[in-house]
């Protein structure tokens, strides 16, 4: 019994956001696109799956708050961190361009977060630069953006 | 005869030099992501759904048919030599695999699966090919709202079938079908549910939407099985050495090896043509009715007919999902729905008309998998001494290098940074919803699947006048609305059922 809860149950914050998420769906629904017009409108189909998720969110939602045996859902450090390293490489993506800021964060990763050694850092970031390169750069010929640094040097 | 000659006829298409560069690509990069543990075919297929975009239509698919079907394979290497299954299809092969390698014949153990797959993938692509084109003329006879009810009868089917919770599934499946009705309307063309925002106009994108979900979501994960990962590898002999002279199977071997697999390739076809089964699914039935049948070794003990059975199962069943999803443009599972997003980002439209239509490509398509199934073959044959060292990359290394295709695959889909916060939210959302419980593949196939529903659905009550009987009007339209009923209702009864009876238990 010691996995029993006391407070409010992070497994509810899902349906409740499906929930708010299928609310919206319905109001902007019925307010911008209709539902039935002679026949159905833009609004129809949303509608409905908007209103089946909605007593479907509900429904999960109780059925999260009468289970008091199952233990709340853990977040750790870890995961942030990958999720902070990709915003990272997006934000800095506007300053020094995607390819850059990739490999720097594959750098800055390796050496910093997993202690890797210099060689397995130097073999996988020239892995990467020949995949990103080669594969998307040459092959591909994406276009991949310079950054506000990149802009000034060319 | 008539599928015979179209077939040869595919094999023409499928035998360009380009083609069979693709399909060869396809196989070497599948397997290899298929090895890696924790990847999965779906993340896979999703990860490397980018790299197709610089070949027509035909040869993309192709590639990624190769990719999807190598996948398959690649996902029992890491089961059998680090009990660590590549994928969830492979999970059954562990139970067998593994041990079979600890007793000293790990490399007889990868032959026996690779030779499984080899002869039940190939019993699968024998089936769809005599099926295929049967299946779209009956397609043919469906009107809108018989497809109404097949594509209900599909999203219904895989949000049982995935996870133990069918509300979750429900929940989850209806949240797909909602993002993507996000953009413009599927008859009219009127902006919807654009919320003022101009990238929203054209929807959520397809790529970059999976490769978050799956891809980002996946990363996410491992990072929590990173300490795991080295303990496992930590008890692992890293001086194991494998030749392909010394994997060879016996006549004994293949002698054990045939009855399972033959039996498994034709139950996990049908298994796989089923909506909402897939490979999974496949190699579950597979290994459960192996188990009703004499082995030489207990199963779970490193039995090949454990493995013979798992394997076969799975990649039979990989090759029975083309069926629904050629003819009926029906995925039967996750990675089937990124097939199919990927078809329909090149503009074909799988569904009965596809094999009139365009059917050098569907037979292209068929073809190359008789030639995907053969280069697979060959390519995880000849990987056998490598394997240890493709094996031999850490988790712990993995992670920034998947963040880094992710975002690149993201950008390189969309031409635009929209596609990589795109990405990125949906890994966020991915990631919470997986912790949670919530199962992701539902919302996949609900997503590419919602325009089709929408379309038929509303097409349906246009010509009815708004009158529901057009659903029932008709001996099929009552079956497909019985069996819709008996997915939607199977679970609730079985919970009231439960219920009752630890009220039993109790008193």
């Amino acid at each position: 019994m010691e996995n029993k809860k006391k407070g409010f149950n992070l497994r509810a914050v899902i349906p409740l956001a499906t929930a708010i998420v299928a609310l919206v769906f319905i109001v902007v629904g019925l307010k911008d696109y209709g539902f039935w017009n002679a026949q159905p409108t833009p609004g129809f189909f949303p509608i409905i799956i908007a209103v089946v998720l909605l007593a479907s969110s509900i429904a999960c939602f109780i059925q999260i708050a009468r289970d008091k045996e199952s233990e709340d859902v853990k977040y750790n450090r870890n995961e942030l961190m990958v999720i902070l390293g990709a915003a990272g490489i997006i934000l800095c993506t506007f300053l020094i361009g995607l390819v850059p800021s990739c490999l720097i964060y594959i750098f800055l990763w390796l050496k910093f977060v997993e202690h890797a050694p210099w060689k397995v850092i130097i073999i996988i970031e020239i892995i990467m630069a020949a995949i990103i390169l080669g594969v998307f750069t040459a092959w591909l010929q994406i276009r991949f953006p310079m950054g506000l640094l990149g802009s000034l040097i060319l | 005869m008539g599928n015979f000659l179209s077939l040869l006829a595919g094999f023409q298409v499928a035998l360009a030099p380009e083609n069979i560069g693709a399909c060869l690509l396809g196989a070497v990069l599948g397997l290899i992501v298929g090895a890696m543990p924790g990847i999965g075919s779906l993340a896979g297929c999703a990860l490397l759904l980018p790299l197709t975009y610089k070949f027509n239509p035909t040869t993309a698919i192709i590639m990624l048919g190769a990719l999807y079907y190598s996948n398959m394979y690649g996902g029992s290497f890491s089961a059998i030599l680090l009990n660590i299954p590549g994928d969830s299809p492979a999970i059954t092969t562990a139970l067998d695999g593994y041990p079979m390698a600890r007793k000293g014949r790990p490399g007889q153990a990868l032959m026996t699966a690779n030779l499984a797959s080899f002869i039940g993938g190939t019993i699968g692509i024998l089936i769809l090919t005599l099926t295929a084109s049967g299946l779209a003329t009956l397609g043919l006879k469906f009107g809108y709202a018989e497809m109404t009810l097949i594509l209900l009868i599909a999203m219904t089917s895989i949000s049982w079938l995935i996870g133990e919770n069918p509300i979750k599934g429900i929940v989850i499946t209806m949240l797909g079908i909602l993002v993507a009705s996000i953009g413009m309307d599927t008859l009219s063309g009127a902006p919807r549910y654009e919320f003022g925002n101009m990238y929203l106009l054209g929807g959520v994108p397809f790529t970059p939407f999976i490769i978050g979900c799956v891809g980002f979501a996946q990363v996410i994960k491992l990072i929590n099985e990173r300490e795991a990962d080295e303990k496992k590898r930590a008890g692992e002999d890293s001086k194991t050495k494998l030749s392909i002279r010394d994997s060879m199977l016996t006549k004994h071997d293949l002698k054990r090896m045939l009855p399972p697999t033959i039996r498994s390739g034709v139950m996990g076809t049908f298994v796989g043509v089923l909506p909402g089964s897939g490979a999974t699914t496949g190699s579950m039935v597979g290994y459960a009715v192996q188990k009703k049948f004499k082995s030489e070794e207990p199963l779970g003990t490193g039995a090949i007919e454990g493995i013979a059975a798992s394997e076969a199962a799975n990649n039979a069943a990989a090759a029975g999902a083309f069926a629904p999803l050629l003819a009926l443009g029906i995925p039967g599972s996750g990675t089937g729905a990124v097939l199919l997003g990927g078809l329909m980002m090149w503009g074909l439209n799988p569904g009965p008309l596809l094999f009139d239509s365009n059917p050098e490509f569907c037979w292209g398509l068929i073809s190359s998998m008789y030639m995907a199934n053969v280069f697979t073959l060959l390519v995880a044959v000849l990987v056998i001494p490598f394997l240890i060292k493709i094996l031999s990359v850490p988790v712990k290394y993995m992670i920034p290098i998947i963040t880094c295709v992710c975002i690149v695959g993201a950008y390189s889909t969309s031409n635009s940074m929209y596609g990589v916060v795109i990405m990125f939210v949906s890994g966020i959302v991915g990631y919470l919803l997986d912790k949670n419980g919530f199962p992701t593949a539902p919302m996949l196939l609900a997503f590419v699947l919602a325009p089709m529903l929408e379309k038929n659905m509303r097409k349906a009550f246009i010509a009815s006048q708004g009158s529901l009987r057009i659903f029932v009007d008709s001996p099929l339209k009552l079956v497909l609305l019985a069996v819709f009923l008996v997915l939607v209702l199977t679970p609730v009864v079985k919970s009231i059922r439960r219920k009752m009876k630890a009220r039993k238990a109790q008193a």
